[in-house]
């Protein structure tokens, strides 16, 4: 008997294809719409602005702030929570998810409120402004991304075999040791779009910025509030050529990061 | 030598229960046992892994029941290498002995030595990724020796290998054996190996252990 | 042992949050106020960022006070107003329309405000006006939509009412699209999405919608509102918000900036010089 003629690969990729397309289409429709209602000259003047050209900078220092402060948690939280057992752990666990469940405007509120109760507006008078000021405008961004990093990192570790962790320990090290000689270094990939991730997230976020920092031209705006204060006078041109300012910005950052951070690891 | 008195182990499902042996000192010994009875688990509690319930393992004469695995002085070589894949095949070999902050000129002439008797003289500036079976397996056991621990424990160190290197490797077992002085325990399922290798051979059964055979 | 990549890493990152920080510690220092220069703040909406940008402008010119202005949605804005930075309390307030001044001193938030414009409800066409609007009756064909602001922006509550009481709004609910505020009305109809829109009459006139046809209709004659600003009881100099309020509202200085976008400026306000004159004859 001869095996039955195996039916072509043909119908299987195409419907994989077409099911993925439809989103791959849908993004890409979204930035030849957003580029043909903006002209050349609208990205000049938008260019022009000095108030924009702030925003500009402010957005890429504290997007990248913000990004390595939430690795800096992401990681001990991503190991703890996925290697470790502790009481109170799966509250942990949700409680980490509460910034990407709630409401943009929400945490702003509640960050303005926390500033504004004995210990937060204590600190603000004798340490640095927060509310209102640049370092509100990191803490807004750090608040929401850091969850997004959490998450990557406890993924990632849940990922590494926690045995090349056990071999290092027989072979000399303590548990710190193991982690920071073998674990880490395995773990760079998910650093990296944990990063990443943050950095994005950092740079798209706007309600609670605009809710904890106001839109300050000069001092508290980023490029997602260029958006909103040219929106909010129907200037539409202007808001998409930031927009799309922000998705060359964002690409340019996120193909850096990646060439620099793989570079040698064999992954590109 | 190696010596585990009455160790109790639960985990999960399966339970070790007052397991009892001895392996004196220099003497290479072959335990084994069918897969899922417990071996690994009994190698992972020497060397310090695991959390007995009860019981005490005793190395060098020394009970090291409750020391961490960075003191036992162990090297473990665990069943599929489970090597440093950020690392070269150099880094892996040497680990031990710069965690111990070795000078780096003796460093160095371990890491040759190694390669030279491993035969991954050719490998060494190789990251530890896609290596094979066999290749992978020698780095292990490289990585696990380097430090010149008094005791070894090799989990099923020859199911991932081919028939070709299986010999290779069963010669650099006995070499190690002979040149390196250790305590050996080998954990395996086929009896080829225990005949091959054992000086001493134990049969681990329904979590108890009996000497089978005594060469 | 060599420094590992963890370690670099590590530093690294360290030294460039470090370099961050300094970064936006010196850019926040150039444009740190002194002491003995502190900004007025000023919460507006963005209705009147145009002409209130060049009113900052020219105060900071003819004064020497700076004026920051800090934008947000009137609800948003009122939310900030409320809870206010103890390091920086506002001075001032400027909500679209006067329904956030009234919350505010129920609020007890401010108690006195100064007039600036009147704004009433109009149409907004949609570019190239394609379905020919050119009455009210016209909204009420078929498949024509209607951007209109939902309750909560004041254009939206007082057109909805005001077109309940003449027994219009059943026969153009059908057409009519919620928005949330009167800008997303607006834009709606420049993108194309809805055939007009109910908004104010200074927002009709923006730049923004210079293409763009402003219908008048008498349907929508009582739906007036105004633009106010109130000084803030929480503001740190009484004094110097109140000049600004007053400049912002004297009929030679910030009216006529804000006459150059279209605001039906308030007829009847004072000069600066009177202003001025009662500043030092002191009115309080």
């Amino acid at each position: 008997m001869t095996a039955p003629r195996p039916k072509s690969d043909v119908p299987f990729y195409l419907c994989l294809s077409l099911l993925g397309g439809l989103y791959v289409g849908l993004v890409a429709a979204l930035l030849v719409a957003d580029v043909a209602y903006t002209s050349t000259v609208d990205l000049g003047h938008v260019f022009a602005s000095p108030q924009i050209r702030a925003a500009i900078w402010l957005s890429l220092i504290s997007c990248s702030a913000a990004a390595i402060l939430s690795v800096w948690v992401a990681v001990p939280l991503g190991y703890l929570l996925s290697r470790t057992r502790f009481p109170g752990r799966g509250f942990i666990d949700l409680l980490v998810d509460v910034p990407i469940l709630l409401p943009p405007l929400v945490v702003g509120l509640s960050l303005l409120i926390l500033f504004q109760m004995p210990p937060g507006a204590w600190f603000q008078r004798n340490v640095f402004a927060v509310a209102y000021a640049v370092p509100g405008v990191v803490l807004a961004q750090f608040a929401v991304s850091a969850a997004f990093a959490v998450r990557t990192m406890r993924v990632t570790f849940d990922q590494i075999d926690p045995r090349t962790e056990d071999i290092a320990r027989t072979l000399g090290c303590s548990r710190a040791q193991a982690f920071w000689l073998v674990t880490l270094p395995e773990a760079r990939r998910g650093i990296l779009t944990a990063f990443t991730l943050a950095w994005a997230r950092a740079l798209g976020e706007f309600g609670p910025i605009l809710v904890f920092c106001g839109a300050t031209r000069m001092r508290t705006e980023v490029l997602s509030t260029s958006v909103f204060l040219e929106l909010s006078i129907g200037n539409l041109e202007a808001a998409l050529g930031v927009s799309l300012l922000m998705i060359g910005v964002a690409v340019f950052v996120l193909v850096i990061t990646r060439a620099f951070g793989l570079r040698g690891t064999g992954l590109i | 030598m190696i010596a585990v008195e009455g160790l109790s182990i639960r985990q999960g499902e399966f339970a070790l229960d007052g397991v009892t042996f001895t392996v004196p000192t220099g003497v290479y010994a072959v335990l084994m046992g069918q897969t899922g009875s417990g071996k690994t688990t009994l190698l992972e509690a020497i060397a310090g892994l695991r959390r007995p319930t009860a019981g005490r393992i005793l190395l060098a004469g020394h009970d090291v029941t409750q020391f961490p695995p960075a003191i036992r002085n162990v090297g473990y070589v665990p069943q599929d290498a489970v090597l440093f894949k950020t690392m070269t095949v150099w880094e892996n070999i040497a680990f031990a002995l710069n965690v111990r902050k070795t000078q780096h000129s003796e460093v160095e002439s371990r890491v040759r030595e190694l390669a030279e008797l491993l035969g991954l003289s050719g490998l060494l500036e190789r990251r530890a990724v896609g290596l094979s079976g066999g290749e992978a397996q020698r780095v292990a056991l490289g990585r696990a020796i380097a430090f010149r621990p008094a005791v070894l424990l090799l989990d099923e160190p020859l199911n991932a290998v081919d028939e070709d290197t299986r010999d290779r490797i069963v010669e650099l077992l006995r070499g190690v054996r002979t040149e390196h002085k250790m305590t050996v325990l080998h954990i395996t399922h086929s009896n080829a190996e225990a005949e091959l290798l054992g000086e001493r051979i134990l049969r681990f059964d329904a979590g108890r252990v009996t000497v089978r055979e005594e060469r | 042992m060599r420094t590992s990549s963890s370690t670099m890493i590590a530093v690294g990152s360290l030294l460039l949050l470090g370099l961050f920080a300094a970064g936006l510690f010196w850019r926040e220092r150039q444009h740190r106020p002194t002491p003995a220069n502190q900004p007025l703040i000023v919460y507006a909406a963005p209705t009147s960022r145009l002409p209130l940008e060049l009113i900052a402008t020219d105060y900071e010119t003819e004064t020497g006070q700076r004026v920051e202005l800090r934008f947000g949605a009137s609800e948003d804005i009122l939310t900030k107003v409320r809870f206010p930075n103890a390091t920086e309390p506002a001075d001032l307030f400027i909500p679209a329309d006067d329904s956030y001044i009234r919350q505010a001193r129920e609020a007890g938030l401010a108690a006195e405000s100064l007039p600036i414009a009147r704004v009433h409800g109009v149409l907004l066409l949609a570019k190239t006006n394609p379905k020919g609007i050119a009455t009210w009756a016209d909204l009420l064909r078929d498949g024509v939509k209607v951007a209109v602001p939902n309750p909560a922006a004041a254009v939206g509550k007082l057109a909805r009412n005001h077109l309940t009481k003449t027994g219009k709004w059943a026969a153009l609910e059908p057409h009519a699209v919620d928005t949330g505020t009167v800008t997303e009305a607006a834009n709606a109809t420049k993108i194309g999405g809805v055939d007009a829109a109910i908004v104010w009459d200074a927002v009709a006139h923006a730049p923004a919608y210079k293409e763009q046809t402003v219908l008048t209709v008498p349907e929508l004659d009582g739906v007036e509102g105004r633009v106010e600003m109130a000084v803030l009881n929480q503001t740190r100099d009484p004094e110097a918000a109140r000049r600004f309020a007053r400049y912002v509202a004297a009929s030679d200085r910030g009216l006529v900036r804000f006459r150059e976008f279209k605001f039906r400026v308030e007829e009847n306000a004072s000069t600066w010089a009177d202003g001025r004159t009662a500043d030092v004859g002191g009115t309080k």
